[in-house]
């Protein structure tokens, strides 16, 4: 099992060095005026994500809580991106609409702020950074069926974006709340487990936005 | 200890699978929504295209029948008096009186002569062999120069900007226009003045039909007047806007603006 977590792991880093490659790739073919340009501030993300695992991965046999500080922030961070790039996608003006982004907003940001300061380990802030995207990216679908239907979903990249992202974090969000409960209870095999969907769930992502980006290049072409 | 690991693997497997199967029945519960919204938008897109095309129809039927009808009226009253009058002439041929029959004979060839110009000229107007041939701005001027002929109007014809060849159909329903607004004037506006002129822009060209005529009311000519009326459908199958502006004893102002395609 331990090897099988392993072996996820080594492709969840190649999928994520794809997607970071095709991004970067895909960004010539983005016309200037695209809501979509902030999307490509995310292979820094990714840079920064692969940067604190190896810094977790390094200090957290010397000094464990330097590890999950690096790890708080780097949630915070990936949080804050997605927290930007909804309000920068979301089309509907209406003051519903714009009332629940901003308190969403507030209340995950004020939210992550308190759940890093009290808690001891990162997991259950990430779990709750999860559900704060999970909720982004349900705005995001209401927006889009309240909206005139003319795009092809399947050619979308935001939708499929979208999709990744509410993929991972619905599947990821339950996972990290509990961890740290289902970790006392539970034995190391199982823990690997859980590990091993969440970084399923990540390449799933990261696959959806390989195809976002693709898109882009074919609607270029189109 | 082993079997409860087992227990707790197969549970934490089937409590993923259920969460992923949900997942996937809720993404693909919003595709089938918004790919339904989308069909029934682009089934309300069709039928409000057919419903314009059905009306463009109706407009260009009843354009036609409204030509038909000003031929047959032209042909009735103008033609068709005239031909009446040579006829009666040579019928009552004053053959008692040898002296007489020469005037008789060279009126009812006057007549006769004014009958084939007034055919020629209502053959050429319904002609659109010169659009075609020579484009609309040849056709233009030539209508002008008739006009010119019969010397009760000053006619002044302007084009500005770089000439652009437009598609032959929309030219000659433009020139069908120019000929409907030109045929307003004479027989309504007791106007000295016609100007014209064309303004070639980036994507639309401009028409002015302007005369300094009596003027009428806009209002109640989009109620009455068929040729008003032949014009906006005619601006409107091509696309374009008309506005006109008309003031008492002050002239008329008829300004067109249709886009290149």
């Amino acid at each position: 099992m331990s090897s099988l977590f392993y072996i996820v792991v080594y492709l969840g880093t190649a999928v994520i060095f794809i997607s970071s490659c095709v991004c970067i790739y895909a960004r010539r073919f983005l016309r200037k005026t695209s809501k979509l340009e902030f999307f490509y501030i995310y292979p820094l993300i990714i840079l920064l994500q692969s940067g604190t695992a190896c810094l977790y991965v390094i200090y957290s046999p010397y000094s464990p809580r330097v590890a999950i500080t690096i790890e708080k922030f780097f949630f915070t961070i990936d949080l804050f991106f997605w927290i930007f790039f909804y309000h920068l996608i979301i089309n509907n003006k209406s003051k519903l609409m714009q009332f629940f982004l901003v308190c969403n907003s507030v209340l995950f940001v004020l939210l992550i702020s308190v759940i890093n300061l009290l808690e001891s380990s990162a997991y259950f802030g990430v779990g709750i950074s999860n559900i704060g995207k999970c909720l982004f990216c349900l705005a995001y679908f209401y927006d889009l069926l309240k909206s005139t239907p003319t795009r092809i979903l399947r050619n979308e990249p935001v939708f499929l974006i979208s999709l990744g992202l509410f993929f991972s974090a619905a599947l990821n969000a339950p996972i990290f709340i509990t961890i740290a409960y289902l970790a006392t209870i539970t034995d190391k095999l199982l823990t690997l487990c859980l590990f091993s969907i969440t970084n399923l769930s990540v390449i799933v992502m990261h696959l959806f936005f390989i195809k976002a980006q693709l898109c882009v290049r074919q609607l270029h072409r189109t | 200890m082993r079997t409860t690991t087992s227990q707790n693997i197969v549970l934490f497997i089937v409590l993923c699978t259920i969460l992923i199967l949900l997942l996937v029945i809720f993404i693909a519960w919003i595709i089938y929504r918004y790919q339904q919204k989308q069909n029934s938008y682009f089934k309300n897109i069709e039928e409000i295209k057919a419903a314009h095309e059905n009306t463009l129809l109706q407009s260009q039927i009843e354009m036609q029948e409204n030509t038909f009808q000003n031929i047959s009226k032209e042909i009735h009253d103008n033609i068709g008096q005239k031909l009446a009058l040579a006829k009666l002439l040579l019928n009552t041929l004053p053959y008692n009186h040898a002296e007489k029959v020469p005037a008789q004979v060279d009126a009812s060839v006057g007549i006769l002569g004014q009958v084939v110009s007034e055919l020629s000229a209502l053959s050429r107007s319904m002609s659109n062999e010169i659009v075609l041939e020579n484009g609309i701005i040849k056709a233009i001027e030539a209508e002008l120069v008739q006009l010119k002929k019969a010397g009760a109007y000053d006619v002044n014809f302007e084009i500005t900007g770089d000439t652009i060849f437009l598609d032959v159909n929309r030219e000659l329903v433009l020139f069908r226009v120019i000929q409907e607004g030109i045929h307003n004037i004479i027989k309504h506006a007791e106007a000295s003045v016609i100007n014209i002129s064309m303004q070639y822009n980036e994507n639309s060209l401009t028409l002015v039909i302007a005369d300094n005529g009596k003027g009428f009311q806009v209002k109640q000519a989009n109620n009455l007047g068929t040729g008003i009326k032949n014009i906006k459908k005619r601006i409107q199958l091509l696309n374009g806007t008309c506005l006109i502006n008309s003031v008492h004893n002050n002239g008329t102002t008829i300004h067109i603006e249709i886009p290149y395609v």
